[in-house]
């Protein structure tokens, strides 16, 4: 086997409460293509960050051929040759191709001023490095998709890295783009740099990797070569489980249809033909990877994004996209992926941001009954078992399973029909969490319908009645509670990903 | 991460308590206030007389109801900077129009009232319906306002009926000032309005975050151009003591008035970002200010010195904001 170029070792990382990495060793040979896999949250984005300085590790050592190192900001990893290409671009748009090449470092001539020629000399070199042509002198803006990568690529080149990092390359090309980047990155193992490849799509592991680290709730699963093992013990590799954890079981029978969903297409969210039906007191699971569609999904639904066609009916009377307070007034709620940006008023109190979605009724003659809002609101706190310090805390200060509930007690005071809960538990230590599974189903018991989008497989088998897998946009398969298992949900999720047509890609690309 | 986990206990903190430490820095502006007060009183007797005290309060009246409206707009997330120019444009109109009639006082004034709600739905109508940010929007109508008024007159012009210059400036009811009488009134609707009404909480979750209002049903269009009416409507009130002090329509009448109101709101503690702050805080920034003039007027310092300290007084606040925060 060649030298090794890279090697982590006992890397240890929490955030909060919450183990991301424990103990991960992870090691690349010099020029290999080596393959990263895992479901969401598994910690590979993680284990990357620390790679490219942008997150310290708690425990552990980090050395590139064979020298210790320590990699505490992205410049030091920089200078050690590690570059890292993230799925959103770190482009400028205004700037052409020479000048996002060499941010930060166009040579100067004496007189102090930008040296053009220089300039674009040195900006070429990297993309004949990679076999490709750009015009210089296009803005990056301009650019397609798989160009902009390109100039990513050629950027981390001009810093002289020799570990590179691509996290999900492929997520945003189409497939004519892919062989592309296949190729460029062919070209760069032929020069001796080694590339850590993340991506969960599995055939791209087959079609491109030398060897694959399997990673899963941040402990290595194992490391092969990728032409030891086949498509099947992958997946059983990242899905299986030991951990247990009890969920809640339902003690009513789920009820008749409530939520109608046909044909629901949106070209600006890549929703297409959606079609499903959601009863009474039921909690339908939605899973699938990230980028699958599910809260697009959710916020087509619930009117906060637009809908090019098909139709929802909600209790038997049609909802009208774009339209949120209508979806209100017939009983659904929102509980936001991301509860500081989309579900929360950070700088205000408990009070104010429980009655928020309510406070249009508390008002008697002209003013707010703000004896009977404390009331709701306390009552709230109480049943969900808010720790604050009072009502007037203000929420930004809470931690973030009590901000989480306070979300959930300011839909739960409009008395939903239907709430969509995108990601429920992220980020929140594990007691909220089963308080979180217990009120789900208690909800659930009432009669309220539950959409609860996870990446957690286990959350998603554990706490569905019935389970839809999304995957590019699309409803890829459903299953019922006995018969998902992860493995199916996972083949399902990934599968779909690997069998979309060539015409459907290009028919998005374009 | 920005959540930061205090220590987390149930019941424990009063009213009164959550009162004091989200307030803190406000009470500790009034506390320094009343100190600058009573230091004032003792070592100047033209200060302390209730003559300058009235003078004072009457000074008071419009910068305070401006720093009201501008409190308002910028706790939904917004800004005006036309309320100046809206000032100055209705001073002429008001004064032109009345030409010292008696009979023309009301049916001139209600139309001045309009013409204040008119402005501010043409801001609230480019910044909803155009989405045209409100610093740029109320930067072109603040152009346009004034321009109006410069086509209409460049020089003063006509002039206000007695009852009028009483009724808004230098009449008593005992021994109350009426403006001093309006600018409470004006305070105590403004804080039940913001503090009390779905409005007002509106108002504060569509500052703090657009995204999380409308995700909450709240009508963040609606909410954005009634906060720019009235905001518009109660800098027309201010408009109409401005002239009723002045007797005559003065080109210059709302000079500086925005970047004021803009500077009490700052130095009250109200975030310029939007959503968090209080009419509390902005009154303090008024009187603050108001006090500066006076003070800096009784001992004959001249108008440069007062921009210097006023300066010198918003950089020391925010900046001990900014280290408390």
């Amino acid at each position: 086997m060649a030298e090794l170029a890279l090697e982590m070792l006992n890397i240890t990382k929490a955030f909060r409460e919450v183990l991301a990495l424990d103990d991960v060793s992870f090691s690349c040979c010099a020029g290999e293509i080596h393959a990263l896999v895992g479901e969401n949250g598994a910690g590979k984005s993680t284990l990357m960050k620390i790679l490219a300085g942008v997150l310290n590790p708690d425990r552990g050592e980090i050395r590139l051929a064979g020298r210790k190192v320590r990699l505490s900001t992205p410049a030091a990893a920089q200078k050690m040759g590690i570059g890292i290409i993230y799925q959103e671009f770190n482009l400028l748009p205004w700037l052409n191709v020479a000048e996002n090449i060499l941010l930060g470092r166009l040579p100067k001539t004496r007189l102090g001023v930008v040296d053009w020629s220089r300039a674009r000399m040195q900006a070429q070199e990297p993309l004949d490095r990679l076999g490709v042509r750009l015009d210089l002198r296009a803005r990056a803006m301009d650019l397609s998709v798989a160009q902009q990568q390109l100039v990513e690529i050629a950027k981390v080149l001009s810093l002289n890295s020799n570990l590179i990092i691509m996290d999900e390359p492929s997520a945003v090309l189409a497939g004519h783009e892919l062989e592309q980047l296949f190729d460029v990155v062919r070209t760069l193992r032929q020069q001796g740099v080694t590339i850590v490849y993340i991506s969960h799509r599995l055939d791209e592991v087959f079609e491109i990797a030398d060897r694959v680290t399997v990673l899963r709730d941040g402990h290595v699963m194992g490391t092969c070569e990728v032409s030891a093992i086949d498509k099947t013990t992958l997946i059983r590799m990242m899905a299986g489980r030991t951990l247990d954890e009890t969920f809640p079981t339902s003690t009513e029978r789920i009820g008749a249809p409530f939520l109608k969903v046909k044909g629901l297409s949106s070209s600006k969210l890549g929703l297409r033909d959606i079609t499903f039906t959601l009863h009474k007191g039921e909690i339908l699971g939605l899973a699938g990877l990230v980028g699958a569609g599910r809260s697009e999904l959710a916020m087509a639904l619930f009117g906060v994004a637009p809908v090019d066609g098909g139709e929802v009916w909600l209790d038997n009377q049609p909802l009208h996209p774009g339209n949120p307070r209508q979806a209100m007034q017939l009983g659904m709620a929102l509980v936001p992926e991301n509860r500081q940006e989309q579900g929360l008023v950070l700088s205000q109190s408990v009070r104010n941001n429980t009655s928020l979605a309510i406070i249009d009724r508390l008002r008697r003659f002209l003013l707010i009954d703000e004896r009977r809002e404390c009331d709701i609101v306390k009552k709230q706190v109480e049943d969900m078992d808010i720790r604050t310090p009072g009502l007037e805390q203000q929420v930004a200060y809470l931690s973030g399973g009590n901000q989480q509930k306070v979300v959930l007690a300011k839909w739960l005071c409009s008395a939903p029909k239907c709430i969509i809960m995108d990601e429920p538990t992220r980020g929140i230590d594990v007691g909220t969490k089963a308080e979180i599974y217990r009120l789900m189903r208690q909800l659930a018991d009432r009669g309220t319908s539950i959409i609860m989008i996870s990446s957690e497989l286990l959350e998603i088998t554990g706490m569905s009645d019935r389970i839809l897998v999304m995957s590019r946009g699309r409803v890829a398969g459903e299953l019922s509670r006995q018969e998902a298992t992860e493995e199916r949900i996972l083949t399902l999720a990934v599968g779909e990903a690997l069998a979309a047509p060539l015409e459907d890609v290009a028919d998005r690309a374009s | 991460m920005t959540s930061i986990s205090a220590p987390e206990r149930r019941a424990g903190k009063s009213t009164l308590q959550h009162f004091v430490s989200n307030n803190a820095l406000v009470l500790v502006l009034y506390a320094f206030l009343s100190l600058a007060m009573i230091g004032l009183s003792i070592h100047s007797s033209t200060f302390r007389s209730s003559l300058n005290l009235w003078t004072l309060a009457r000074q008071a009246v419009i910068p305070g109801i401006l720093g009201i409206a501008q409190t308002m707009i910028i706790l939904s997330g917004g800004i005006d900077l036309s309320v100046a120019s809206l000032v100055t444009l209705i001073s002429l109109l008001c004064a032109g129009l009345m030409d010292s009639r008696p009979e023309l006082f009301v049916p001139v004034a209600t139309l001045m009232l309009v013409v204040g709600l008119a402005a501010g739905a043409f801001n609230g109508l480019i910044v909803t319906r155009g989405r045209v940010p409100p610093f740029i929007t109320t930067l072109g109508t603040a152009l346009l306002l004034q321009g109006s008024g410069l086509a209409y007159t460049t020089v003063p012009k006509g002039g206000i009926p007695k009852s009028m210059g009483d009724l808004f400036y230098y009449g008593q009811l005992g021994s109350l000032p009426c403006p001093v009488i309006l600018l409470v009134i004006v305070f105590l609707v403004m804080w039940l309005i913001l503090s009390r009404t779905d409005f007002g909480r509106n108002v504060y979750a569509v500052g703090g975050s657009a995204e999380v209002a409308r995700r909450a049903g709240i009508p963040v269009n609606r909410t954005r151009m009634t906060v720019f009416c009235l905001g518009s409507f109660l800098a027309a009130i201010a408009a109409l003591v401005a002239t009723a002090r002045m007797g005559i329509g003065d080109p210059l009448a709302g000079m500086g008035m925005e970047l004021d109101s803009i500077t009490a709101v700052v130095i009250g503690g109200t975030s310029l970002f939007g959503g968090r702050g209080s009419l509390f805080g902005t009154m303090a920034g008024v009187i603050i200010l108001t006090l500066i003039n006076n003070v800096m007027v009784i001992q004959n310092v001249s108008m440069w010195y007062q921009q210097l300290i006023k300066g010198l007084v918003v950089l020391l606040v925010v900046a001990i904001y900014k280290q408390r925060a």
